[in-house]
C-alpha cells in the first residue's frame, strides 16, 4: 500500500482531481436546476478536445497555439450544450404534446446530424471501418424516440403510462433522452471524425508545457500539469464568484429552489437554464483540451465515457446539486484513482460506501423545507 | 387596468375556470373570495402567465397578455405574490429582494426602493443577511410582499397573504396592504380565505364558486349580503 503514496501518484491524482472537478460542476449545476442527469455532458468534454483539434489541425498543424484554440472550443461546446438543452430537454420540460416534442427534438437532432455529416467531406472511411459500431449506435439512437413515443402515449392514458405513473414517466423519458443525447453525440463524432485515437500536433503545444516547472519530491511537475491545476483552480474560483455574487448567479440559485416563483419575479427560467448549460459546457471543454494535452493521443469519440462517469460519481459523492460538493467530490475521486494506480473500482467502491452513510453525498444537505 | 373576459382554464381534464370575467380599475383594491377549489389561485396564475387560458381574453393596460411570457408580464408592471409566500429559502433577505428587482436596470432606483421596503418592514432590515428560510411565517410574508414591490408593479396580486399567520401578524400585513394602496397608489388584486378581513380592506369584491363568478359588488354590499354572510363570513 505504501508504495502507492508516491510523488508521481500525487501529481497524477491532482491532475485527475482537476479533470473530474471541472466536469462534475457541469453535471451538478444542471441537476440543481432541472433535476436531470445530463448524460451527454461527457460528450461535451469529448467535443471540447475535438474542436480544439480542428483549430490546431487534425491532419496537419495549422500553427495555431493550443491556448488560442481553447477559446473557440469553449464557445462551440457552450453552443452544443445549449443546443442539447434546447432540442432535447426543453420540450420535455414544457410537457409539450407528443407531436411537438418529437418534432422539435427529433428534427433538430436529425438536422444537426445531417449538417455534421455533409460538412465534413471524407467520411466514408470512418463509416466503413466502423460500420458495425455505427449501425449499433444508430439502432440505439432509434430506440429513443420509440421509447419516448411509448411513454408519451402512456401519459395520455396508455398502459405503460398508467403502470409507471405520470411523474415517473416524465423522469424516465428525461433520463432516456439524456442517454440518447449522449449516444447521438458519440455516434456523430465517430461518423465525422472516425474511430482513430488522435493527439494534438506537437507544434501547437508550447515547449514549456512538456518541461518540468518544478519538482514535487522527486517527481517532476510538467508545465501541462501545473497549467491544469492552475486553470482548474481559477475556474472554480470564478464559478464560485459568479454563483455567489452576481445577479445571474443568484438567479441560478433561485431557479434551483423554486422555478415557478422565479418566473413570477420576472426571471426567464429557460434562459437561466441555457446559461447553466453554457457555463458547464465551457468548463468541460477546457477539461477536454487540457487533459488531452496531458495524456496525449487519447482524443476519440469514446474519450468522454469514463471521465464522464467518474465525474458523475464525483458530483454524487459531493452531493448532487451542490457546486462546492462537486469540486470536493472531483478532487476526492481524482485522489482515489490517482493513488490506486488509475483503477475505476476503488473510486466507485468508496462512493457506494460513502452514500450508504450519507445518502445525499458529503455536502448534500437534507432537502430544505418550505415553511 | 386589468380585464378578464370569459376566461376558461383546464388542468388536463379538469375544467378549473369556466368563463370568468372580472375587472380591476386603477387605484382599487379588489378582492376575490370563495371556498377552496373555487378557482381563485388559478385565476391569479392565469393572469401572471403561469397558466394559459383555453378560451377567453386577458387585457392589461389595454393590451392582451394571455399569450405573454411570465417574465414579460412582470416587466409590464404586474407582479404576483404567490400563495404560501414562496421565499427562496437559501437566499438571504437581501438576495430575495434582488430577485424581485431582477428585470430592473436602474441601480440607484433599486437601492432607493430597497431602503424604502426596509423602512416599511424594519424587521427585514435587521434580518437582511439572514437566509429567507430562517424567517418566521409573518416575516416571510412581509418579505414576499417586499420582494414583489421591488419589481415596481403598478398592479400587485396577492394570494392568501394571511395564510397560516397569527391574527396580530395578519392585522399588520393588511395594514401594509391598505397603506400601499392609499399612500402609493398601488392597485391591488387580493385573493383571500379570510373573507371578512378582505371585504373590510377592499373596495370591491368578487365571490367565486367552482370556477365561476357567483356575484360581484362593492365590498361593503357584499359584506352585508345575506348569502355571502352565511357562506363565507360565518355568523359574525
Amino acid at each position: 500500500m505504501a508504495d502507492l503514496l508516491t510523488p508521481e501518484n500525487l501529481v497524477n491524482a491532482l491532475s485527475l482531481g482537476a479533470l473530474y472537478a471541472l466536469i462534475a460542476v457541469g453535471y451538478t449545476m444542471v441537476y440543481g436546476i432541472i433535476k436531470l442527469i445530463n448524460f451527454a455532458h461527457g460528450e461535451i468534454y469529448m467535443l471540447g478536445a475535438f474542436w480544439a483539434l480542428l483549430v490546431v489541425g487534425m491532419e496537419q498543424a495549422t500553427g495555431i497555439n493550443l491556448f488560442v484554440a481553447i477559446v473557440p472550443a469553449m464557445l462551440l461546446c457552450a453552443a452544443v450544450g445549449m443546443t442539447v438543452d434546447w432540442s432535447a430537454y426543453l420540450s420535455l420540460r414544457r410537457r409539450l404534446p407528443l407531436a411537438d416534442g418529437l418534432s422539435i427534438g427529433g428534427l433538430t437532432l436529425l438536422g444537426v446530424g445531417a449538417i455534421f455529416y455533409k460538412l465534413t467531406g471524407d467520411t466514408t472511411h470512418a463509416w466503413y471501418s466502423e460500420a458495425a459500431h455505427g449501425v449499433f449506435g444508430w439502432s440505439i439512437v432509434a430506440l429513443v424516440p420509440v421509447v419516448m413515443l411509448a411513454l408519451s402515449i402512456g401519459e395520455k392514458g396508455g398502459m405503460l403510462g398508467r403502470s409507471l405513473g405520470r411523474v415517473s414517466s416524465d423522469r424516465l423519458s428525461a433520463l432516456i433522452t439524456a442517454i440518447g443525447m449522449s449516444l447521438i453525440l458519440q455516434t456523430l463524432a465517430q461518423l465525422v471524425w472516425g474511430a482513430d485515437y488522435r493527439a494534438f500536433p506537437q507544434e501547437s503545444i508550447p515547449a514549456w508545457m512538456n518541461e518540468p516547472s518544478f519538482h514535487l519530491g522527486d517527481a517532476p511537475v510538467l508545465g501541462k500539469e501545473l497549467t491544469m491545476w492552475v486553470v482548474a483552480l481559477a475556474m472554480m474560483a470564478g464559478l464560485h464568484l459568479l454563483v455567489s455574487r452576481t445577479k445571474i448567479g443568484t438567479a441560478m440559485r433561485a431557479c434551483s429552489m423554486d422555478q415557478e416563483t422565479a418566473a413570477l419575479m420576472g426571471i426567464s427560467v429557460d434562459r437561466v437554464i441555457a446559461f447553466t448549460f453554457l457555463i458547464g459546457s465551457g468548463m468541460a471543454a477546457v477539461a477536454g483540451v487540457l487533459y488531452s494535452v496531458k495524456v496525449g493521443g487519447n482524443i476519440s469519440f469514446r474519450m468522454g465515457y469514463y471521465p464522464g462517469l467518474l465525474a458523475f460519481a464525483a458530483a454524487v459523492l459531493g452531493g448532487i446539486g451542490n457546486i462546492r460538493g462537486a469540486m470536493l467530490g472531483g478532487v476526492l475521486i481524482g485522489f482515489l484513482q490517482g493513488f490506486t494506480g488509475g483503477t475505476f473500482t476503488i473510486p466507485f467502491l468508496v462512493m457506494i460506501l460513502v452514500l450508504l452513510v450519507l445518502p445525499r453525498g458529503i455536502l448534500g444537505e437534507p432537502q430544505a423545507t418550505r415553511a | 387596468m386589468l380585464e378578464l373576459k370569459n376566461v376558461h382554464v383546464h388542468y388536463g381534464k379538469i375544467h378549473a375556470l369556466k368563463g370568468v370575467s372580472l375587472e380591476v380599475r386603477e387605484g382599487e383594491i379588489v378582492t376575490i373570495i370563495g371556498a377552496n377549489g373555487a378557482g381563485k389561485s388559478t385565476t391569479l396564475k392565469t393572469i401572471s402567465g403561469l397558466l394559459r387560458p383555453t378560451e377567453g381574453e386577458i387585457r392589461y393596460e389595454g393590451g392582451p397578455i394571455h399569450l405573454v411570457q411570465p417574465s414579460d408580464i412582470v416587466a409590464r408592471g404586474l407582479c404576483h405574490t404567490p400563495e404560501g409566500r414562496r421565499i427562496f429559502p437559501e437566499l438571504t433577505v437581501h438576495e430575495n429582494l434582488d430577485m424581485g428587482a431582477y428585470l430592473r436596470k436602474d441601480k440607484s432606483g433599486i437601492e432607493k426602493d430597497r431602503e424604502h421596503v426596509y423602512e416599511m418592514f424594519p424587521i427585514l432590515a435587521e434580518r437582511r443577511e439572514q437566509h429567507g428560510g430562517t424567517l418566521s411565517g409573518g416575516e416571510q410574508q412581509m418579505l414576499a410582499i417586499a420582494r414583489s414591490i421591488m419589481s415596481k408593479p403598478r398592479l400587485l396580486m396577492l394570494d392568501e397573504p394571511s395564510l397560516g399567520l397569527a391574527p396580530i401578524i395578519v392585522q399588520q400585513i393588511f395594514e401594509v396592504i391598505a397603506r400601499l394602496n392609499r399612500e402609493e397608489g398601488l392597485t391591488i388584486l387580493l385573493v383571500e380565505q379570510n373573507a371578512s378581513l378582505a371585504l373590510k380592506t377592499a373596495h370591491r369584491g368578487y365571490v367565486f364558486e367552482t370556477g365561476t363568478v357567483l356575484m360581484s359588488d362593492e365590498a361593503s354590499s357584499l359584506a352585508a349580503n345575506e348569502q355571502v354572510r352565511a357562506a363565507y363570513l360565518g355568523s359574525d
